[in-house]
Parts: C-alpha cells; structure tokens; sequence
C-alpha cells in the first residue's frame, strides 16, 4: 500500500508544500519592501485613551 | 521614575522571535507522529482548516493585544488584560499569561539540557558507540534518570541542566533588543540551515519514496473520526506558540503603530515550514526507509522523546557519517529549544520590571530562583510524575484555557469593532473582512468547542487521576512515597504559586491606586 507515493500523497505534498513556500515567499517580500512612512489616523481606542486621563483614570481605573 | 521600555530593534527582530518562540521539539517530532497515526497527507485536510480559523486568527489577536498593552506600559498578560478590558477582575485572568509559562520552563529546560547533553554526545562519539551497541535507549534512560558517571562531581545531567539554565538566564539579562533579538537574528536561519541539511540528506536516501508514501498518501477514510479533527486541532494550538502569554508579551515591545497583521502571518508561515516541510519530511520518512514499514507503530509507540533520543541516534548510525549527521539532528533541536525557552521567560520578567519597575538584574534574579529551585524538581522528581503534572498543567490545561480566554476578550468585551480597528493600525496587508467574522465568532467558539472535547476524553481523566494505581510507590530525592500522594503534593505546589502570584497582583495594583490618589490630592492642594 505504502510503497510508492500515489496520486493523493503526490498533491498533498505539492500543495501543501507549494501553500506554505508560497506563504512564506509573499509574506517576507513585503516585510522587506520599502515603506515611507505611514500616517495613521486616530482611532476609538485613542479618543478612549484621551477621555480616561485626569482624575477618572486615576481612581477608576488604572491601566 | 518610570523606567523607559525597550522596543525591538527591527520588524524582521520581532518576528524572528516569535517565530523561534514557536518554532520547536513539537515541530520535529510532536507533527510528524500524529500526522502519520492519523491519515497521513489526509490530516493535512484538518490541519490547515485549524490553521486557517484558528491559529492565524489567535496570533493575530494575541499581537494586537499585546502591543495594545505595551502602549500601557504592560508586558504581561494581567496588565495588558486589565487595559483592554478596564474591568478588574481580568489581571486575575491574566495570571495564567504568567503561571502558565513558569510551569512550562520549570520542566522544558532539562529537556533542552538533554539536547545540549546529547549534542555532545554526539560531537565526542559516544553516541555512535551506543548505537553501535544498540543501547540507545538504556543510554538515554539512564542520562535522564541521573544515573550516569558523575562528571565534575555530579551526573552529566545535572550539568548539562545547569549550563543550560545559566545560558538561557544570560540572554534574557541582555533584554529585548541585545539578547532574545541578537539570538533570534543567529538562531533562526541556523536552523533552517539545519534543518536544510537534514532534509537534502532524508531526500537523497535510496528507497525514500516509501518513507513519503507512508508520510504523506492519504488515508481519506479518517476525515471520518473526530479524533482526527480534534487532534488536528490541537497541533496546531501547541505549534504557533498560542495561548501561552509569550506572544502578548513579545508584541507589547512593539512600536504603537508598527505593523502586526503582516508580522503575525509571516511568523505563522515560518513555523509551518519548519513544521509540515521539514518536520513532515524528516523523521517517519527516515524511520521508515531504515527500519520498514513493518515497525513504524512500534516506533510511533515510543513516544515523542523515544523517537528524538533513542530511535534517531539509532537511524543515523546506520547512515554514512553518522556522528555528523546525529551532531546536527541534536544540535537543531537545541536551538529550536532555546529560542522557545527564553520567550517563555519573558512575562514573569516582564512583569517583574513593568509592575514594580524592577531593574533588569532584580527581575531576572528574582525570576531565576524561583524557576532554579521548581526546575530542580523537575530534574529531581521526573521518575516521580512531576514533569508529566508541569506538562498538563502549564503545557496543556494553562494553555487552552488562556488561549479562550484572550478569544473571548478580544472578541466579546473588547469589542470586534475596537479589536478589529487596532488589529489593522499600521498594517502592512489588508485582511479578507471574512476574518472579521472568524474572529468574532468562529475562534471563540471553536476554542470553547476544543476546550471542553478536550477535557472530556483526556482532562477530566488526569485530573482524577485515572490510571495512577493507588498503591503504586515512587521515589522523590530519595523519599519514598505513594505517586497518589506525591501527585496530589505537586499539585498543591502549582496551585499556591498561582494563588501568591495572584496576591502579588492584588498588592500591585492596589499600591498603584493609592499612589494615584495621593498625585491628585497633592493636585488638588496645589490649585486651593
């Protein structure tokens, strides 16, 4: 039953091989492609971070 | 004052890290053993649906959670729990982002030590003489037992543990930057090298075709067995390193609108390949074209250490250079090995210095007496069952229920919107909003669903301590005893460490009240 590899075990191996190969070489590309700087627009969790400040943030909670 | 966090040096450091956090013994051996028990090439179908829905999917909410903390100053999981949700019971949740790690490394440093041990072994020829006399396995069994020739006054074990610890405790007093990044940066492409090495040399053997088949034809008829899918499942878990609190605490060192949705797939991508490629590759189709087809469940059987420590050696003895070859197999474990030890140091150290702004040298101090004195339990109670109740208890239960509770919080009282929000702050790539959805609902659940089959058909059982024979005797530092009651000690042990690690969390953040409410009276007095 074992002694080859069939059809099955031949696309197993091509695709999971090929997926992750594929995986890795996109996802380091783009670490390593140049990037300008990004601005980055505030979000909720900021205008939270801005109104929890002062007193309230003091004896309520502390993060 | 408080005191400045460091940050990683470079996004490829961070991601290194994390990824040799992951990247480890379960990648070469834990992955191969349950992919060939359950359907080959076939378990691959549930593997990579767990991955997809489960695994990425928690990395990702692990690094945004964490570097969510970090912009808190928190490192740890009970700060960065208590920032995301604002809620005060959750520090005591996030000790198990601490506990949970302590109790792994309690006991993976002697097993990292047995790889340096081994590697010299291997280095000097005494391994190739074992194998040559085909007492492997005594060899090892007696080396992990203490039971060999003291060296320099003590069994190699011994040694081998404690240089291995004094290492391990020298890179995490370098820090962030200078010591778990400067490793990784070396670390990581050695063991692909490595790992490399191995592969080519598995490739070219005659008759590997057979050893592939074996690995990888698949058996599509146990798609049909739950315990497929459950196992799967589980794999993929203990492989990304999820669940443990190291991955929160690593992503608080990253800058605040620094990427982390690209930084989180590429160390995913990076640890499958070390595990279905190399992993996948190596060991069974080795095991099989060596000793045939006809022995793999005897060999299976053997567990994860019999197959690393006793058959392995066993194998490349019969291959030509086998010192060499038995050298790098030992020597890629135990690097694999200590990139994952050092990430599991990190929260308690973390703790230590973000929470009571603790100097490096007090946190590390601090941190390395606490693991010298339970790792020498470990060392010394291992024939007892002290190792088998770390595992489960940090390696196993910690890690599943953390892992849920973090989906849970993230999904369910941080908010989707706000999670999803922070999730893309500076991302590199845009993620399918599908993922929005899985995050949302399917991680969650599907952890719960793991949790509770998981308890069902092995947790409940060890905790009952089922199987243990109640009048079976063991020997602890040369104390005989009942394991029953040896056990049930171990267990008291894990639990007040937990319960004074929760107290220090209690006196924390009760200091740092009153210390707020004197800073606003002292305001207050100030504008009268």
């Amino acid at each position: 039953m074992h002694e080859q590899l069939s059809v099955g075990g031949w696309i197993f191996i091509a695709t999971s091989w090929g997926g992750i190969i594929a995986l890795n070489v996109w996802c380091f590309i783009n670490i390593f492609k140049e990037r300008t700087e990004e601005i980055v627009e505030p979000l909720a969790a900021d205008e939270d971070q801005s109104t929890t400040t002062g007193k309230a943030r003091g004896l309520e909670f502390r993060p | 004052m408080k005191h400045r966090r460091e940050t990683w040096g470079s996004h490829l450091g961070v991601i290194l890290a994390v990824a040799g956090s992951a990247v480890g013994l379960g990648n070469f051996l834990r992955f191969p053993v349950k992919a060939a028990t359950y359907g080959g090439g076939a378990f691959l179908i549930p593997y990579f649906i767990a991955f997809v829905f489960l695994g990425i999917p928690l990395a990702w909410i692990e690094w945004t959670l964490g570097r969510y903390g970090g912009r808190f100053s928190h490192g740890s999981a009970p700060g960065i729990l208590n920032a995301v949700t604002r809620k005060p019971w959750a520090k005591y949740l996030g000790s198990l982002g601490i506990a949970g790690p302590l109790l792994i490394y309690f006991y993976y440093v002697y097993i990292e030590s047995w790889l340096l041990g081994f590697t010299w072994y291997a280095l000097s020829g005494e391994l190739m003489r074992q194998a040559a006399q085909g007492t492997v396995k005594e060899f090892f069994g007696n080396y992990i037992m203490l039971n060999l020739d003291p060296v320099a006054g003590m069994p190699p074990a011994m040694l081998f543990f404690f240089v291995t610890f004094f290492l391990n405790f020298v890179i995490v007093y370098f820090g962030v930057q200078r010591g778990i990044e400067a490793v990784n940066k070396i670390a990581m492409p050695l063991i692909l090298v490595l790992g490399l090495v191995l592969l080519v040399r598995v490739l070219t053997l005659p008759g590997i075709g057979r050893g592939l088949a074996f690995m990888w034809n698949p058996d599509v008829s146990s798609l049909k067995r739950p315990v497929v899918w459950l196992e799967a499942a589980g794999q993929v878990f203990f492989t990304l390193s999820v669940g443990i609190g190291t991955v929160l605490t690593y992503a608080s060192y990253v800058k605040r609108n620094q990427d982390v949705a690209l930084s989180s797939l590429t160390a995913c991508a990076a640890n499958e390949f070390a595990e279905v490629i190399l992993g996948g590759t190596i060991v069974i189709p080795m095991a099989i074209v060596v000793y045939g087809a006809g022995n793999i469940e005897q060999i299976a059987q053997m567990g994860t250490f019999g197959l690393g420590f006793s058959t392995m050696p066993l194998i490349f003895g019969k291959l030509p250079l086998p010192a060499l070859f038995q050298t790098v197999w030992f020597l890629l474990l135990f690097i694999a090995g200590i990139t994952s030890s050092i990430s599991i140091l990190q929260p308690a150290i973390s703790f230590f210095e973000d929470e009571f702004s603790m100097k490096r040298h007090a946190s590390v101090g601090i941190t390395a007496a606490v693991c010298c004195a339970m790792s020498l339990v470990a060392v010394l109670g291992l024939g007892a069952g002290a190792v088998d109740e770390m595992d489960f208890w940090g390696g196993t239960f910690s890690l599943v229920l953390f892992g849920t509770i973090e989906a849970i919080i993230f999904a369910w009282v941080f908010g989707i919107d706000r999670g999803w929000d922070e999730l893309m702050r500076g991302a590199h790539i845009q993620i399918p909003p599908v993922f929005r959805f899985v995050i949302g609902w399917v991680t969650p659940i599907y952890l719960i669903v793991l949790l509770a089959a998981w308890l069902a058909t092995d947790g409940i059982g060890f905790i009952m301590l089922k199987g243990v024979n109640p009048s079976e005797m063991v020997t602890f530092a040369g104390v005989e005893m009942k394991k029953a009651r040896f056990i049930t000690g171990m267990r008291l042990l894990l639990l007040s460490i937990l319960a004074a690690l929760n107290v220090i969390i209690y006196f924390v953040w009760k200091h740092r009240s009153l210390n707020a409410k004197l800073r606003i009276d002292e305001e207050e007095l100030r504008h009268a």
